[in-house]
C-alpha cells in the first residue's frame, strides 16, 4: 500500500518545525507479515533547523521554530553540576537547583510553580554530575512570563534569599534523598558504584544527591558564593522550541537578559579519564528479597570515537528481550529476574554497567561467571547482521522518537550546544551510529571490557554476606 | 474539518505592556499575549464488520503511527482468580502467530518499534509506536499478539515463576505496600477494585492455561475493543491497516454479570493501619476513601477543580503546606481515580520518620478545612481552573497524548463535543461548587489511613492523634499481626 505524496524524493519534506527527513525506500511495505529487507534498513537524514546568537553578556541562544501546536519550550542549561563542588559540599549543585524555585527579587516564593502552572504549563529543573537545567513548557502566549521568571532568578537571586528557605529546601532534598536511596530497595548501591569507580578527587567520585552531613553543613555563604561564581550569563545556554517568531524570541530575551552583568568565565571542561589497576569487588546488605550483581567498567567519555560501538555492544548484549543475557539468563537459564547492560557516556567520562537480578537460590558467582562468557562470545564471534540491524533500526526510531516533545527536542539541541557548540548534530550522531561495523563492537568489547579490571558489587539480603560473587580461580 | 476555539475569557489582566523604549521594570509580570487558537483533534470513525470500532486522527508532523488497542477488560474482571487480567495481557507477547516467544521480541526489535500489552483496573491497552515506513509489518506483529496468541504451556510456566519471584520482591518497596494494603482496605479483597492487579502468591502459583484461555476468550473480543490509530496515516490507510490486522478477529457477546459496573463498597468509620518496616527512613502515608464514578456524576468538574487545589498540583494545598512550608517530604499530593465505578480519592506521601504523626496532622487538617472551615477561595478556583483549561494543548501534544484522549471519551461513551465542552464546562465551575463537593464526597471520618514506617518509632505519636481504632497489620499489610 502507498499513499500519494513523495517521501524520499526531491531532498526529502519538511516536517515540524523546519525539520527535514530524507526518508528512504518505500515507506509502507506491501508485505502482509513482516519480512527484514534491505529497504527496510535505509537509514533517514534528520535535521533541527536552529537559530542561534549571543548577547553581549556571554548567554547563547538557540531558537528553534516549530508552529505544529500552540506551545513553547524553555530550556536553560547553566553549566555547573556535582562535578564543580568542592570538598565538604556534596550536593551543593542539586540543593541550589532548589533554591532557584524559592523566589527571586520580583517573583514571590512559589511564584515559579504558579506563574507557570496558572498558564497551564509544566515545569521542573534537574541536576547531574555536569549541568543544572530549568525548563518550563506553556501555551506560547505565555513565553514572555517565563521569560520574566528565568531573568529574574539568574539576575536577582540573593534578593529574595533568605535561611529560612535554605533550611525549608534542605528538609525536602534530605528527604529527595530518604525517598529514593535510603528508603528504596539498591538505592544506596548506585552510590557506592560512583565511589568505589571514580578516584575521591574525581568529578563522578561523589553521588549528585549528596550525603546527609554535607547537606547539613550548607551554608547562606555556600548559596551566595555559588551563584555568583556558576549562574552568569556567560556559563548558561538558552533554548526556546515552539511556536514562536526566532525575531521577536530575540527581542524578548536581549529585553529581559540583556543587561544582566557576565561573570568570570568558567573553566573549561575536559575529559578525566580513570583505568584500574585491578578489580575491585564490595559487597552491600540491603533490605531486599532478591540478590543483584553490578559490574561495571571505566570506558569512554561523551562524544569519543568509540561511544556509539560501545553503544551497540550493551545493547546485543544486554538491552530487551532480543539481547543475549536476557535470552540465556532470565529466559533459557531462569536464574535471573532481569539483566541489562549498557554504556553510560558523560562529558568527563563514561563507564560500561551489567546488571543482573538473581532469582532466590541463584548464585551471584555462576551469574558473574556467565556474563563473562557472554562478554566472551561477543567479543571473538563479533555480532550477527541480524543483531547489528536491531541495534541501528532501534536507534534510528529512538531518534524520530525523540523529536515528538518540544521539551525533549529543547534538551537537545541544548546539549548539542553545550557540548558540541553547534544546536544541530541530529544528523551526525545518527550517521557516526549507522557506520559502526562488527569489527569496531569487538574491538571495544576488546579495548575496553573483555579481560579488563572492573568493579564487581553485591547487593545481598540483609545478613546473607555469603550470597555475594566470589572471586573466579580464574580470570576471565 | 477542523474546529477552532479560544480559550477565551480566561487571560488574566496582570499588568500594563512597557512601552518601547522605557526601562524594563522588572517588579511587573508581563501581560501574556492573547491566547492562540487551539485545534481539537478531528477523528474519522469505522467501525468493522466485526464491531471493532476505529479511530483515526491524521498528525503530519513526524513520520509516526501510534496505535492503542483498548479492551472493556481489567484487573475488575479478574474474577476468583486475581492477577489473570494482567497475566493474559503479559503473555500476548511471548510467542504469537507463527513466531516463538523469542522470535516475536526480536522481530518487535528489528522494527525499532515500541509494542506493549498491560492490564489496568478496567482496561488492557495494547500500545504501538511505529515509524511509519515499518506500520505494515508492524501492525502485522500487533495483530498476531492480539488475535492470535499462543499462550504456549511453556510461557505460561515461565510467567508463573518470574511473576511469583516480583511479587516476594515488591515487598521490598514500602509505597506498593502501602497502595495495596490501603485498596484492600478501601474496597474488601472481594471488590473488583480491592486485589491486586498484578495478582497474589497464591493464586498465581496455582494459575492453570484455561484460566488464562478462558480470559482471553471471554474478553478479546472486537465488539468489546476500540482502536485509535493517530499520526502520520491518513484516514484511508488507518482503517486499511486496521482491517488487515483485526478484520478477521472473531466477535462474541462479553459475559454480561461480570461486566456491570463495580458497586460502592460499605463505608467505614476512621481506621488507622500500621505496616512495620523497621529501619525505614520514611513512612508512607495513604489517606482515603471510594469516590463516585466518572460517568455518572455532574459533579466531575468541580471534583477535578477540587482537586488540583487540594493537591493536584505542586502549588495545590497539601504540597504548599507539607513540603514548602514544613519540609516534612520530598513531595505530598492527592489523587481522584475516576473509573466506571467509584475509584479512590487518596492522599498520599512518603515522609520523614520522625514526622509522621506532624504530616497526619497536616493532612487530614487540609482534607477537612477544604469542606467548610477554609473552603476555596476565588482565586484559588481561577488558578486551578485556569491551569486544568490551558494544559490542553499540552494533553494534545504527541501521537500518544491524542491516542489516550480519545481512549477516555470511547471509554466512557463520551461524545466528541466532551473534547471541548470539558474546557467550557471547567470555566463554568464556581467556588461555592468546589466546597460543595469537598463537602458532599470528601469524609475525612469514614477513611482509610494507611502508614507503612518504623513501627517503634511512628506508632506512639500515631496513637495520640485518636484518629480512630488502630491495626497493626503483617510485613504483608494482610492480617492483623
Amino acid at each position: 500500500m502507498r499513499d500519494g505524496r513523495t517521501e524520499g524524493r526531491m531532498g526529502g519534506r519538511m516536517l515540524r518545525g523546519g525539520m527535514r527527513i530524507v526518508a528512504c525506500g518505500a515507506l509502507f511495505s506491501a508485505l502482509p507479515t513482516f519480512r527484514p529487507s534491505a529497504c527496510a534498513l535505509h537509514a533517514q537524514a534528520l535535521h533541527v533547523a536552529t537559530d542561534t546568537f549571543t548577547l553581549s553578556n556571554g548567554l547563547k541562544v538557540a531558537v528553534h521554530e516549530d508552529h505544529s501546536a500552540p506551545l513553547v519550550a524553555v530550556n536553560l542549561w547553566y553549566h555547573v553540576g556535582s562535578g564543580r563542588e568542592v570538598a565538604g559540599r556534596s550536593g551543593f549543585a542539586h540543593l541550589f537547583e532548589h533554591m532557584m524555585f524559592q523566589g527571586s527579587k520580583d517573583v514571590e516564593k512559589g511564584g515559579h510553580f504558579g506563574v507557570v502552572q496558572e498558564a497551564g504549563g509544566t515545569l521542573n529543573g534537574s541536576t547531574n554530575s555536569d549541568r543544572t537545567n530549568y525548563y518550563e513548557m506553556v501555551p506560547s502566549n505565555y513565553l514572555e512570563q517565563v521569560l520574566w521568571l528565568e531573568a529574574d532568578r539568574m539576575g536577582y537571586l540573593l534578593d529574595a534569599f533568605s535561611q529560612a528557605k535554605l533550611d525549608n529546601q534542605r528538609d525536602v532534598v534530605k528527604n529527595e534523598r530518604r525517598q529514593n536511596y535510603e528508603n528504596a530497595p539498591y538505592g544506596l548501591a548506585s552510590i557506592r558504584l560512583g565511589e568505589m569507580l571514580y578516584p575521591e578527587s574525581h568529578p563522578y567520585h561523589a553521588p549528585t544527591i549528596g550525603y546527609q552531613a554535607d547537606l547539613t553543613a550548607a551554608s547562606p555563604e555556600d548559596v551566595a558564593g555559588f551563584f555568583r561564581q556558576w549562574y552568569v550569563p556567560n556559563n548558561a545556554s538558552l533554548v526556546i522550541a515552539g511556536d514562536v517568531k526566532p525575531a521577536e524570541v530575540r527581542r524578548l530575551v536581549t529585553r529581559y537578559f540583556g543587561d544582566i552583568p557576565a561573570g568570570q568565565p568558567a573553566p573549561a571542561v575536559k575529559p578525566i579519564p580513570v583505568t584500574l589497576q585491578a578489580d575491585r569487588r564490595d559487597v552491600m546488605e540491603d533490605r531486599v528479597t532478591l540478590a543483584r550483581l553490578s559490574l561495571v567498567w571505566p570506558t569512554v567519555e561523551r562524544w569519543n570515537a568509540d561511544e556509539d560501538a560501545l553503544d551497540i555492544f550493551g545493547s546485543i548484549l544486554g538491552q530487551g528481550r532480543s539481547s543475549r543475557l536476557y535470552q540465556r539468563l532470565v529466559y533459557r537459564e531462569q536464574t535471573a529476574q532481569s539483566a541489562s547492560a549498557g554504556q553510560g557516556s558523560r562529558p568527563q567520562a563514561g563507564q560500561f554497567q551489567v546488571t543482573v537480578m538473581a532469582r532466590e537460590g541463584a548464585s551471584l558467582s555462576q551469574l558473574e561467571r556467565e556474563v563473562y562468557e557472554e562478554i566472551a562470545r561477543l567479543a571473538d564471534e563479533g555480532p550477527t547482521a541480524e543483531e547489528m540491524a536491531r541495534a541501528r533500526n532501534g536507534n534510528e526510531a529512538r531518534s524520530v522518537y525523540q523529536l515528538q516533545t518540544l521539551l525533549g527536542k529543547a534538551d537537545r539541541i541544548n546539549q548539542y550546544l553545550t557540548e558540541r557548540g553547534t544546536p544541530d548534530m541530529f544528523n551526525e550522531e545518527l550517521a557516526h551510529y549507522a557506520a559502526v561495523t562488527p569489527a569496531d563492537v569487538q574491538r571495544v568489547a576488546r579495548t575496553y571490557i573483555r579481560n579488563h579490571p572492573h568493579i564487581i558489587l553485591s547487593v545481598v539480603p540483609n545478613g546473607h554476606r555469603e550470597l555475594a560473587a566470589q572471586a573466579p580461580e580464574v580470570h576471565p | 474539518m477542523t474546529r477552532r476555539f479560544l480559550l477565551a475569557g480566561l487571560a488574566t489582566c496582570l499588568a500594563a505592556v512597557p512601552l518601547a523604549g522605557q526601562r524594563l521594570d522588572r517588579s511587573k509580570r508581563p501581560m501574556a499575549a492573547p491566547a492562540p487558537a487551539v485545534v481539537a483533534p478531528t477523528i474519522v470513525k469505522r467501525t468493522l464488520p466485526n464491531g471493532l470500532q476505529v479511530w483515526s486522527v491524521t498528525r503530519r508532523e513526524l513520520p509516526i503511527v501510534n496505535a492503542l488497542l483498548v479492551i472493556r477488560a481489567g484487573s475488575a474482571q479478574d474474577g476468583p482468580v486475581p492477577g489473570i487480567a494482567d497475566v493474559t495481557a503479559s503473555l500476548l507477547d511471548q510467542g504469537a502467530g507463527r513466531r516463538s516467544a523469542l522470535e516475536f521480541g526480536n522481530a518487535v526489535a528489528f522494527l525499532g518499534a515500541n509494542l506493549n500489552a498491560s492490564a489496568s483496573d478496567e482496561q488492557t491497552q495494547v500500545s504501538l509506536v511505529t515509524l511509519r515506513k515499518h506500520a505494515d509489518s508492524a501492525f502485522a506483529l500487533m495483530s498476531d499478539m492480539v488475535v492470535r496468541p499462543a499462550f504456549a504451556a511453556e510461557e505460561l510456566e515461565r510467567e508463573r515463576r518470574s511473576r511469583l519471584q516480583a511479587l516476594r520482591s515488591q515487598k521490598d518497596r514500602p509505597t506498593i505496600i502501602a497502595t495495596q494494603t490501603f485498596e484492600r482496605l478501601v474496597y474488601g479483597a472481594d471488590h473488583p477494585y480491592g486485589h491486586p492487579g498484578n495478582g497474589t502468591p497464591g493464586t498465581i502459583g496455582k494459575l492453570a492455561r484455561a484460566d488464562v484461555t478462558g480470559f482471553y476468550d471471554s474478553w478479546y473480543r472486537p465488539n468489546n475493543a476500540i482502536l485509535i490509530v493517530v499520526g502520520d496515516a491518513s484516514a484511508a490507510e488507518a482503517q486499511s491497516l486496521a482491517r488487515r490486522a483485526f478484520g478477521a478477529w472473531k466477535s462474541k457477546p462479553v459475559p454480561a454479570a461480570a461486566a456491570a459496573v463495580p458497586a460502592r463498597p460499605a463505608s467505614h468509620a476512621t481506621a488507622v493501619y500500621l505496616v512495620d518496616k523497621p529501619g525505614a527512613a520514611q513512612s508512607e502515608i495513604r489517606i482515603g476513601h471510594p469516590l463516585v464514578p466518572r460517568s455518572t456524576s455532574p459533579d466531575y468538574y468541580a471534583l477535578r477543580v477540587l482537586n488540583a487545589a487540594l493537591g493536584g498540583a505542586f502549588t495545590s494545598r497539601v504540597n504548599l503546606n507539607i513540603r514548602e512550608a514544613k519540609g516534612y517530604t520530598y513531595g505530598a499530593r492527592t489523587t481522584m481515580a475516576f473509573e466506571r465505578g467509584p475509584g479512590p480519592f487518596v492522599a498520599s506521601a512518603g515522609v520523614f520518620t520522625a514526622k509522621t504523626d506532624s504530616s497526619l496532622i497536616e493532612f487530614m487538617k487540609e482534607i477537612r478545612d477544604i469542606r467548610g472551615p477554609r473552603p476555596i477561595t476565588e482565586a484559588e478556583a481561577e488558578f486551578a481552573r485556569a491551569s486544568l483549561i490551558r494544559a490542553y494543548p499540552r494533553a494534545l501534544e504527541t501521537n500518544a497524548g491524542v491516542a489516550a484522549t480519545l481512549a477516555d471519551l470511547a471509554f466512557f461513551h463520551l461524545p466528541d463535543s466532551e473534547l471541548t465542552g470539558y474546557l467550557t464546562r471547567l470555566a463554568q465551575v464556581k467556588p461555592a461548587d468546589v466546597t460543595r463537593v469537598a463537602d458532599k464526597y470528601l469524609a475525612p471520618d469514614s477513611s482509610v489511613i494507611v502508614v507503612v514506617g518504623d513501627l517503634a518509632k511512628i506508632r506512639p505519636g500515631i496513637e495520640a492523634l485518636h484518629l480512630g481504632p488502630l491495626t497493626v497489620l503483617d510485613a504483608d499489610g494482610l492480617a492483623a499481626r
